[in-house]
């Protein structure tokens, strides 16, 4: 799957999503560029994490048109969603879901190994990261034997080690301490401002608001956009 | 011919693993004749007239005795068969004491079929085994018969000829009227043939050695009309071979120039011709000229290899008789003339080129090998 | 396939190595009894066949005598005048040792010059030292087995007593033969000698066979001779009985062995689901980074078939080892049935092995398939909601207690509709196995929810908590409950099957056995009249039942005729179908009664004609019922004695009841039997109690193999539940920490953990009764009928049942004390920190 970047590079129609009767997002437009950071905000359960699955294609809409990188999502089957997740996405989740039988190196070197990139240049890509993420000297611990902070900055390392497009963030910052969550979301901002990578964050940060091109928050299942 | 220890052999080897090597068979038969010849047979140690039809038939007091008729036959188109139909009786036991059960038997008999079909390059060779008890099998001699079940060979109420011969089998079968042209012919040394330097081991030795033959063959489901000429040979005795000898070489040749061919050779364990060798030439009117072991020379010309049981066996020879200036070459009619039974030999129909003072001769007999 | 997901999965099961280690065992053990018992089985056919070979050699028909006697000359017929070509005369008799009178033989009167076409008479004489013209020609002479040698220290050339009837003769021992036997009774391989000795020895001037090799056409031909007296059997026939019954309890074996895989099975299930439900959350992940479906379904079918072959490899090593000790068995059970035979057994083909690798295998993948596929459509979502995937399992099980009710069914109109065949009987059984499979996962949740209000009165919150974790977790506890309800009913089943069976034997015996002395004999002409009436004018005896057993050649193969002069407490017999007076219609001579399993195999019904070969010719007899007998000698008929002398022209007996008067000095009256049996040393002399005594622990030697297999059964159960129910308890880990964190004390945990797996325990051994009892039910009113022609009634006695349930309790409280001294003495707070 080739995919040729533009301008819009994501774009909900209409979206509407619903659970059974109950209605989480209901005509929901979003426009957003490449390279663009962007802040969804919104209380627990408002449904900002099924706007991020959605976008990561993990989830499907009850109505309306998602595109992203000029793919219209309902087209593609599950292989070819899996693909594209695989390819153009990063994920970084609250609870960091690292593999707990892989260590941190291996973590990191996943999404490229499932990409193909050869054994060597994937542990060089990770060493680096390792060490932009200020990790150097964990490579070989496992999950458990790593802090919350260097978990979840593994799992940044993770999300950014295939140079995906777009990284989708849920609440990164919500198992950390507030000195440890600041570290996390500008490690996460400066990486991604640096590299071009679209960054799709929900979070409670205040902080996190000043930094963002563009703000969604979500309220009784509306969108709105709110101004930087 | 030394026909006597096949039967010891197969009573002895009946036991062990078949298909032995002969020679390891005529070791152990050797060893046991040899050593511990059963306590009460008779033996064979002066010269005989023989009295017809008495000695036709058994002879228990011997050990060991046989009925062996060979020939070759020629059905229309000249297509050619051989036959060998032989009846062996072997003594077990010389104590005659009678008992109780009706089975009871103090001898055992065997017998050999075997045709050869030339122009098929067939060749069907079956054995059979029976006690001499409840009239399984036997001789009588008047009228003369000698059977072992369904096969047998009888004569008329006074005189053994024209002698019936009867024997089938699933894949061949026999029925023949034979009658002599030749009076009968005793071999050796009034008609003892010693066989060894032992004193005893010798055998009484007679044959018919010219009959007509005629009745018809079967083979599987065909049944051909034939015509030929056959040979038959008696002998009996108890008797062994001594350890030295490894086998022999048998001929019994019938020449156009209305003369037979008898001749013997005990090959000893080096290859060598045991001076026990012997034999005859039957002139045409019937009377014998005895030939010893330095009055003729064999030579093997042609070997065949069995691919049944490995043995090799010279099939081809020139047989040389100075004194008579005769040169004879012998071939047999078909290589595969082995009879893999419970006692391994061959035994074939041959055919005899050859000169005799300056004359061209030929002919047709058998030939015997045993031993390798 | 990705290798860093290989090296995710590797390390999954490396960091959980008694999971993975009780995994391969209980499928290795599977799988091991499997193999063992095909090996056992194929290896204890060989030597038959070997041994049959030996015996018949290549005898295709056998001319047997109506009274086991053909004259001499109808043999010198066979060649003279019948053209027939392979033919060899055997008689077949017993003697007993004349320093051991206890000690029966059988003698072996061959024609040795015959035997080269029939048996290869070389193979089992050892050795050229055997002097034939001397066996052949010298009368008294015989070849012993080399066992009988050693026993008795003999040497060749020694002389050797034999009592034949009461006649002692001497035999000189000149050779040796190999030690194969062919009779049931016979358990040393017989005497050769020749053909005219075996005459003078028995004194008879017949044989009692003749052995023949024939063509269809030949076979035709001499049936068509119509000769008098004689019966040509077909060798096949003739053995097809009693192969019928060997196979049947082959047949048996091999289900019983494929119960034991069908437990494996559900281990393997077991761990590849519960491998698959810990990673949910892994897989979702992995989904949501883009691996896709397939991928998955590699990666966890590639474990399935690394454990799957690891396991199965060390099963068959373990089977091969099984089959040395379980082939003796089968050997010994088959022997009963048939031969007994010292042969040693034959080496399995390799391609057995190869056929155990595969089954084992492919067993295991598809075991593991089901798992596999749903970790393949785990959705790709980060936060899998553990009760969603609770409720899905609920439903998933309710639908399949719904299946459940057609498959049972489908087995009930099968096991309706065919009433012989004994495959679609077991595919029956499975089937009805396989129903209550299903049914159990909601049988569980529903038992947990029972007892629930009772367990929080007993144990308070830990005891609620412990019923509620079982229909909370019921993705794990389900599959391992059904697993260990399966093979502890296995259990219940085959134990209360032969438990009914041994009873049903012993009342059987009970009430045939009426008089209180048996007498038998093998000899001829022992009981006379004369000597009857001596017998009953002893002191204290009150009547006497006289029997003449004779075996006769049939088309249906050889059965037994036992006529009969009922003594004075009747037949003893137990009718199962039957005309109206039966038996005073059979003792006044209007007919027969065959036994059960001949009625079943011939599908024979009062009213019917069974053609048996008489002194007369072939004669039909109406049949007037049938009766229940658990012998295994292929067939039975009872007739009146007296009907049995017009037609067999026969008047010997064989076998008397001797009955006592329960009032008079019995001590004294048997001291006088002796003493009057003193004069017939071949007469046995038998107590009733004896019998019965000896009847059960044949019986029992029989059900040693089935005893085994229960055992193992039992064993992979064991091991199922223990590796289902540690896997459940630590991985709830993180559930315990919360509870210690709220309060709840090491011992509150602890009565939590084993209060939870005894009752999953106790679950499956409650589910395991009924289900059990199906199964006996199925085994003895289905399986044995169509196996044997046996039936029996189900007799539920207690033992088999509280062995099952014992069984569960104790596998599910040893497996549950791990897990509790892990909860009991862990630190909560790091497990409390994250996942």
């Amino acid at each position: 799957m080739d995919v040729q970047p533009n301008n819009q590079q994501i774009q909900l129609i209409k979206v509407e999503k619903a659970y059974g009767k109950h209605n989480v997002l209901s005509n929901c437009n979003v426009n957003i560029k490449r390279g663009e950071f962007v802040v969804i905000v919104g209380r627990s359960g408002s449904g900002k994490s099924t706007l991020l699955n959605l976008i990561g294609g993990l989830d499907k809409p009850t109505l309306g048109e998602i595109n992203i990188l000029g793919y219209s999502l309902h087209t593609l089957n599950e292989e070819k969603l899996s693909n594209l997740r695989r390819k153009y996405f990063g994920f970084v989740f609250q609870f960091f879901n690292l593999i707990p039988t892989l260590t941190a190196l291996e973590n990191i070197r996943l999404p490229m190994s499932l990409n193909g990139i050869s054994k060597k240049d994937s542990i060089n890509g990770a060493k680096l990261l390792l060490k932009e993420l200020r990790l150097s000297g964990l490579e070989n611990h496992f999950p458990d034997e790593l802090s919350g902070g260097e978990q979840q900055r593994v799992a940044i390392a993770r999300a950014l080690s295939h140079r995906p497009e777009i990284i989708l963030a849920d609440e990164p910052t919500g198992n950390l301490d507030l000195e440890t969550a600041n570290e996390v979301l500008d490690l996460l901002n400066t990486t991604c401002r640096r590299r071009g990578t679209t960054l799709i964050m929900a979070t409670h940060s205040k902080e996190v608001m000043g930094l963002a091109d563009q703000i969604f928050s979500i309220r009784d299942s509306e969108i709105k956009k709110a101004s930087t | 011919m030394n026909r006597f220890l096949i039967l010891a052999t197969i009573i002895l080897t009946s036991c062990s693993e078949h298909h032995e090597q002969i020679a390891t068979q005529i070791e152990n038969a050797t060893e046991f004749l040899g050593e511990s010849v059963p306590e009460g047979f008779a033996r064979v140690t002066s010269q005989r007239i023989f009295q017809f039809p008495e000695d036709h038939g058994s002879h228990e007091d011997y050990q060991n005795e046989w009925w062996y008729i060979t020939g070759n036959l020629e059905a229309s188109q000249q297509r050619h068969f051989g036959f060998e139909l032989t009846f062996f009786r072997y003594g077990l036991n010389a104590n005659t004491t009678p008992r109780k059960s009706e089975w009871a038997a103090n001898h055992a008999w065997m017998g050999h079929l075997a045709v050869t079909d030339s122009q098929n390059n067939e060749f069907v060779a079956v054995e059979r085994f029976s006690r001499q008890a409840l009239k399984l099998a036997g001789t009588q001699t008047t009228p003369f018969k000698v059977w072992l079940e369904d096969w047998f060979i009888y004569g008329n109420k006074d005189n053994i000829w024209p002698l019936s011969v009867n024997a089938n089998s699933e894949r061949v079968g026999l029925n023949l009227t034979l009658n002599s042209k030749k009076p009968a012919v005793s071999h050796g040394d009034g008609g003892v043939d010693q066989k060894g330097p032992e004193k005893g081991n010798a055998s009484h030795y007679y044959s018919f050695t010219r009959l007509d033959a005629k009745g018809t063959v079967r083979i599987d489901e065909r049944s051909y009309q034939v015509s030929g000429s056959a040979w038959m040979d008696r002998e009996w005795g108890t008797s062994s071979l001594s350890p030295d000898i490894a086998g022999w070489d048998w001929f019994g040749l019938q020449l156009s120039d209305e003369r037979e061919f008898m001749y013997y050779r005990l090959r000893t364990n080096d290859g060598q011709s045991s001076p026990y060798s012997g034999g005859s030439i039957i002139l045409p009117d019937g009377e014998r000229l005895n030939l010893n072991a330095s009055d003729v020379f064999l030579e093997p010309l042609k070997y065949w290899t069995s691919p049944e049981t490995g043995a090799t066996y010279p099939t081809s020879w020139q047989i040389s008789i100075p004194q008579e200036e005769m040169t004879l070459t012998v071939n047999p009619y078909l290589d595969k003339q082995e009879l893999n039974l419970t006692v391994r030999y061959w035994e074939g129909a041959m055919k005899v080129n050859g000169i005799r003072k300056g004359q061209s001769i030929t002919g047709q007999g058998y030939t015997e090998l045993t031993g390798y | 396939m990705n290798t860093l997901l290989c090296v995710a999965a590797t390390r999954f099961y490396l960091k959980r190595p008694w999971q993975l280690c009780l995994a391969i065992f209980g499928i290795a053990l599977g799988v091991a009894v499997y193999v063992g018992v095909d090996l056992a089985n194929d290896s204890a056919r060989r030597a038959f066949n070997v041994t049959a070979s030996l015996i018949n050699g290549s005898t295709t028909h056998q001319l047997v005598g109506t009274a086991n006697d053909i004259p001499n000359s109808l043999y010198r017929d066979l060649h003279l005048k019948y053209g027939v070509r392979f033919a060899a005369p055997v008689i077949e008799d017993g003697v007993r040792l004349a320093s051991n009178t206890r000690r029966e033989l059988t003698v072996l009167g061959i024609d040795p010059l015959k035997e080269t076409e029939f048996r290869g008479f070389s193979s089992f004489i050892p050795g050229s030292e055997t002097n034939l013209p001397q066996l052949i020609s010298e009368p008294g002479t015989a070849l012993l087995p080399e066992s009988l040698m050693s026993e008795l220290g003999l040497e060749r050339d020694d002389e050797l007593g034999l009592l034949v009837g009461n006649i002692e003769k001497k035999i000189r021992v000149i050779g040796t033969v190999r030690d194969i036997s062919l009779t049931a009774e016979g358990a040393t391989a017989p005497i050769i000698m020749d053909i005219a000795t075996a005459q003078e020895l028995f004194n008879r001037t017949t044989i009692s066979r003749i052995d023949l090799i024939l063509n269809d056409s030949e076979a035709e031909d001499l049936t068509s001779l119509d000769l008098p007296n004689v019966l040509l059997t077909d060798a096949n026939d003739r053995n097809a009985s009693f192969d019928e019954l060997a196979r049947a309890f082959q047949t048996n074996l091999t289900a019983l062995s494929l119960l034991a895989l069908l437990v494996g099975v559900f281990l393997i299930y077991a761990t590849m689901s519960f491998a698959v439900v810990q990673r949910r959350k892994t897989f979702g992940v992995l989904r949501a980074l883009g691996v896709d479906r397939n991928q998955l379904l590699l990666v966890t079918l590639s474990e399935a078939l690394i454990i799957g072959a690891i396991a199965t490899l060390l099963g068959v090593l373990l089977g091969h080892q099984l089959a040395n000790s379980l082939v003796e068995l089968v050997l010994q059970t088959t022997g009963d049935f048939y031969f007994r035979s010292n042969v040693a057994p034959a080496t399995p083909s390799i391609l057995l092995y190869i056929k155990g690798f595969i089954l084992g295998v492919a067993t295991t993948l598809a075991a593991a398939a089901a798992p596999a596929l749903d970790a393949a459509h785990t959705m790709p979502q980060t936060a899998i909601s553990r009760a969603k995937l609770e409720r899905s399992t609920r439903k998933i099980a309710d639908r399949a207690a719904l299946i459940s009710v057609p498959i049972s069914l489908a087995a009930l109109v099968l096991l309706g509709f065919s009433t012989k065949s004994l495959y679609l009987g077991f595919i029956g059984l499975f089937l009805v196995i396989a129903a209550s499979t299903l049914l159990i996962p909601t049988a569980t949740r529903v038992f947990a929810k029972l007892v629930e209000p009772a367990l929080e009165r007993s144990f308070g919150i830990s005891g609620s908590l412990a019923a509620r974790g079982i229909s909370a977790s019921l993705s794990r506890t389900g599959v391992a409950t059904a697993a260990l309800t399966v093979a502890v009913a296995t259990v219940i089943g085959i134990g209360l099957m032969v438990s009914s069976f041994r009873i049903s034997v012993d009342e059987w015996l009970s009430g045939t056995l009426t008089a209180d002395i048996y007498l038998s004999t093998e000899s001829e002409n022992v009981f006379s009249n004369s000597r009857i009436e001596e017998l009953n004018a002893i002191q204290g005896v009150i009547g006497t039942s006289i029997t003449r057993f004779i075996r006769v050649p049939t088309e249906q193969g050889e059965l037994t005729i036992r006529a009969q002069r009922a003594g004075p407490l009747g037949w003893g017999l137990s009718l199962i179908e039957e005309f109206p007076d039966a038996i005073e219609r059979m003792e006044s001579n209007e007919g027969i009664l065959v036994s059960e399993p001949l009625a079943f195999r011939q599908g024979l019904e009062p009213g019917d004609k069974l053609p048996l070969p008489t002194k007369q010719g072939k004669e039909e007899f109406t049949i007037l019922g049938s009766f229940k007998d658990y012998n295994t000698n292929g067939g039975t008929i009872l007739m009146s004695l007296s009907l049995y002398r017009t037609y067999w022209n026969d008047e010997d007996i064989n076998g008397v009841g001797v009955y006592l008067d329960t009032n008079s000095d019995r001590e004294n009256t048997i001291s006088e039997i002796r003493t009057f049996l003193e004069e017939t040393p071949s007469v046995r002399y038998r107590s009733t109690d004896f019998i019965q005594e000896q009847s059960l622990s044949i019986f029992d030697q029989t059900f040693k193999i089935t005893e085994v297999l229960r055992v193992l059964a039992g064993l992979v159960a064991f091991l199922g539940l223990f590796s289902a129910l540690m896997s459940i308890e630590i991985e709830k880990t993180r559930e315990v920490a919360t509870l210690r964190a709220m309060g709840l004390d090491p011992r509150q945990i602890g009565i939590l953990t084993l209060s939870q797996t005894s009752l999953l325990g106790l679950a499956s051994g409650l589910f395991a009764i009924p289900l059990g009892i199906i199964m006996a039910i199925l085994l003895i009113y289905v399986i044995n009928v169509r196996s044997f022609g046996w039936s029996m009634s189900l007799v539920l006695s207690s033992q088999p049942l509280l062995f099952g349930v014992l069984l569960a309790l104790t596998a599910s409280i040893l497996a549950g004390i791990y897990p509790t001294v892990r909860a009991i003495k862990f630190n909560v707070a790091p497990q409390l920190r994250d996942e």
